[in-house]
């Protein structure tokens, strides 16, 4: 590989970098790399501790710069896709239209994203799970019935699925259509190149050639640079590149989907790690003019994620591991970026070079929190749970719901006592038509740069209050597509 | 808990003394024990103390598995980056600290139930960062399944 020249180099192989990288390696020279390490189907032995250090961005320890929230993100060939839980959505129309009203994304170009959704669905096996949910997901199907709210069903990106549980932490069948399965193979057979264990510290763009930087200091040449990092990879690379950003743009404006939970014992068994992790949700309560909209699920419950989001010790904490067997656990995940007082976070870099996260959460979020944390656990006992807890350090083991909610009520919402997780970072790169308030032009380029594109969720200008995968991918093909057309590749 | 003591120790962590205090009492790495390159002696004992007050489980029961789940804490130290692998030396340095050792020498319970109260952000974070070091390294070995009914399916 020493001194050859790329004609495109794709930084990042999940949803959006190995997508584009398949597509580009039809036509072109193309070398995709990736920071983290490239495990096969083979290597998925449904070990959790194994699966977090070897497939998660920082051990699956990241957290945001308050330590506020805990941030999951994937790290291994195949990225995000490698180890999410399979949901798959569309972005929602509400959604695509606020970016036209608000941030100049053209109607032609929204129409081209949702002319592509069926042929990304029929690639990566997309459609709604039509096997009965597990129990797990069966309790947020029966509470919200009691409480006549529409509960529906989860599309999926699987094929030959086992029903297994353990997506979370790789495909053991290789039946998830991530894109390790799906995009890596073809891109292979297309004559493209894999680095991977590799982190790409900078990249630069001269005259003639441009040219990413390792850490290891190695330089590849290349025409054109795909940068597909993530919402939290991409932005850091442009700023450690050294770009001009005279407004300060960079890595602003960064969305987490910020997600609380409550968890609630039954008498009959559950066994919340069994079965598809997540195939019910909710979108009932994902508009609110008033509080930050959300959409409930349920998250697959592991013993050692769920040591992890436990927040107590002692007894406390061997209380619900022992009964992880009758345990549910249902999550709401926050539609951040839609509110004046929802503006996101920003990616800085630390000492080392490091990108940190810096999410403050604002009292319009706690009061969110509370609220969803409400309505989980009412759905929870109206499930007929024995009983119920919100998760947070101060939270008690309910019997009633009256109970439940008078504690709710009570607890001091604030960073650390209450555990906010995240899996999906968007935002930092922001995409759109005015020079002044976006990186990205809606070519998908960085402005500043003539070589250099960008095809990952950081281009998203707001959250999508949807799991993000099947809009990271759809983007990533409108914007590779256009490319393509306009190069005659 | 005496209000004096507890500006003492919140001083101490905020005032970023503690890293420094630590550093000043040896080597990270001078090991008596060659199983282990992060942890010393000192932190597996404590580690020893404080894991069945954090698990909720008997000290026997934790007897059983100990020696794995140290070598769990050791491989997870060596697999963090150097920016995590600051705060959890942090972590492990604030134990140090005279006053917090005699406290939890004394009475881990009320230890840990110190920190879990505590306002002081720093001291917060070393009850959580405890709580997640301790119980993910333990659930993670298939040893401590049984006992919580969890088991993999045979694929």
């Amino acid at each position: 590989m020493k001194n050859q020249k790329f004609d495109i180099i794709v930084i990042g192989s999940g949803a959006g970098g190995a997508l584009s990288a398949e597509l580009l390696s039809q036509s072109s020279k193309v070398l995709l790399i990736e920071m983290g390490p490239y495990r096969k189907t083979s290597d998925f032995d449904m070990n959790e501790g194994k699966a977090y250090v070897d497939l998660y961005q920082e051990s699956a320890a990241r957290f945001t710069k308050d330590k506020g929230i805990k941030v999951l993100q994937g790290q291994s060939v195949g990225g995000g896709t490698t180890v999410n839980w399979t949901s798959s959505f569309r972005t929602p129309k509400s959604v695509l239209n606020h970016w036209v009203k608000n941030y100049g994304w053209s109607p032609d170009f929204v129409r081209q994203i949702e002319d592509n959704f069926p042929s990304i669905e029929d690639k990566f096996s997309i459609s709604p799970w039509d096997i009965p949910e597990n129990e797990n997901n069966a309790i947020l199907k029966s509470g919200l019935k009691k409480m006549k709210i529409k509960a529906n069903i989860i599309p999926r990106n699987v094929k030959d699925c086992h029903n297994l549980g353990y997506c979370g932490m790789g495909c053991p069948k290789g039946a998830k259509q991530s894109t390790l399965v799906n995009c890596i193979p073809n891109f292979l057979k297309n004559g493209g190149q894999l680095l991977h264990s590799q982190e790409v510290t900078s990249i630069v763009e001269e005259q003639k050639v441009s040219k990413v930087i390792l850490k290891d200091g190695r330089e590849f040449e290349c025409d054109y640079i795909f940068l597909a990092a993530g919402g939290v990879g991409t932005p850091a690379i442009l700023k450690r590149s050294g770009l001009a950003d005279p407004l300060d743009l960079i890595g602003k404006r960064t969305f987490l989907h910020p997600v609380v939970a409550s968890a609630a014992i039954f008498e009959e068994e559950v066994n919340p790690f069994f079965g598809a992790p997540q195939s019910i949700y909710s979108d009932h309560f994902i508009e609110n003019p008033i509080k930050c909209g959300f959409k409930l699920e349920v998250p697959p419950v592991h013993p050692v994620l769920l040591s992890s989001i436990i927040p107590v010790h002692g007894k406390s904490h061997s209380n619900f591991i022992n009964q992880i067997k009758n345990l549910n656990a249902i999550i709401s995940l926050f539609k951040d970026g839609f509110h004046k007082e929802s503006q996101g976070g920003s990616v800085e870099l630390n000492s080392y070079g490091q990108p940190v996260l810096n999410y403050p959460i604002t009292g319009y979020m706690w009061e969110s929190f509370r609220e969803a944390l409400k309505i989980m656990v009412e759905i929870q006992f109206e499930a007929g749970a024995k009983q119920v807890s919100a998760l947070h350090k101060n939270a008690k083991l309910c019997s009633s719901i009256n109970e439940c909610l008078d504690d709710i009520n009570k607890l001091k919402m604030q960073v650390i006592d209450m555990p906010v997780m995240s899996a999906h970072v968007m935002g930092g790169c922001l995409m759109g038509d005015d020079k002044r308030a976006s990186v990205v032009d809606m070519y998908g380029r960085v402005r500043g740069l003539k070589r250099a594109y960008i095809v990952d969720g950081s281009l998203f200008p707001t959250s999508l209050g949807v799991n993000p995968m099947e809009s990271i991918l759809t983007l990533s093909k409108v914007i590779t597509d256009n490319f393509m057309r306009g190069h005659n590749l | 808990m005496k209000r004096r003591n507890f500006l003492y120790i919140s001083g101490f962590v905020s005032s970023g003394i503690v890293s420094g205090l630590f550093y000043g009492l040896g080597p990270w790495y001078s090991k008596t024990d060659k199983k282990f390159k992060v942890l010393s002696n000192a932190h597996i004992n404590v580690i020893t103390l404080l894991s069945p007050y954090i698990l909720g489980i008997s000290v026997t029961e934790y007897e059983l598995f100990k020696d794995k789940h140290h070598m769990n804490i050791e491989s997870l130290l060596n697999n963090v980056s150097k920016f995590q692998s600051h705060d959890l030396k942090k972590l492990l340095s604030l134990l140090k600290i005279r006053f917090i050792k005699n406290l939890y020498k004394k009475d881990p319970e009320i230890f840990l139930n110190y920190l879990k109260e505590s306002s002081n952000l720093q001291l917060k974070e070393a009850y959580r960062g405890l709580i997640v070091l301790v119980t993910t390294t333990w659930y993670d070995m298939p040893e401590t399944w049984e006992k919580i009914s969890y088991e993999k399916p045979e694929i």
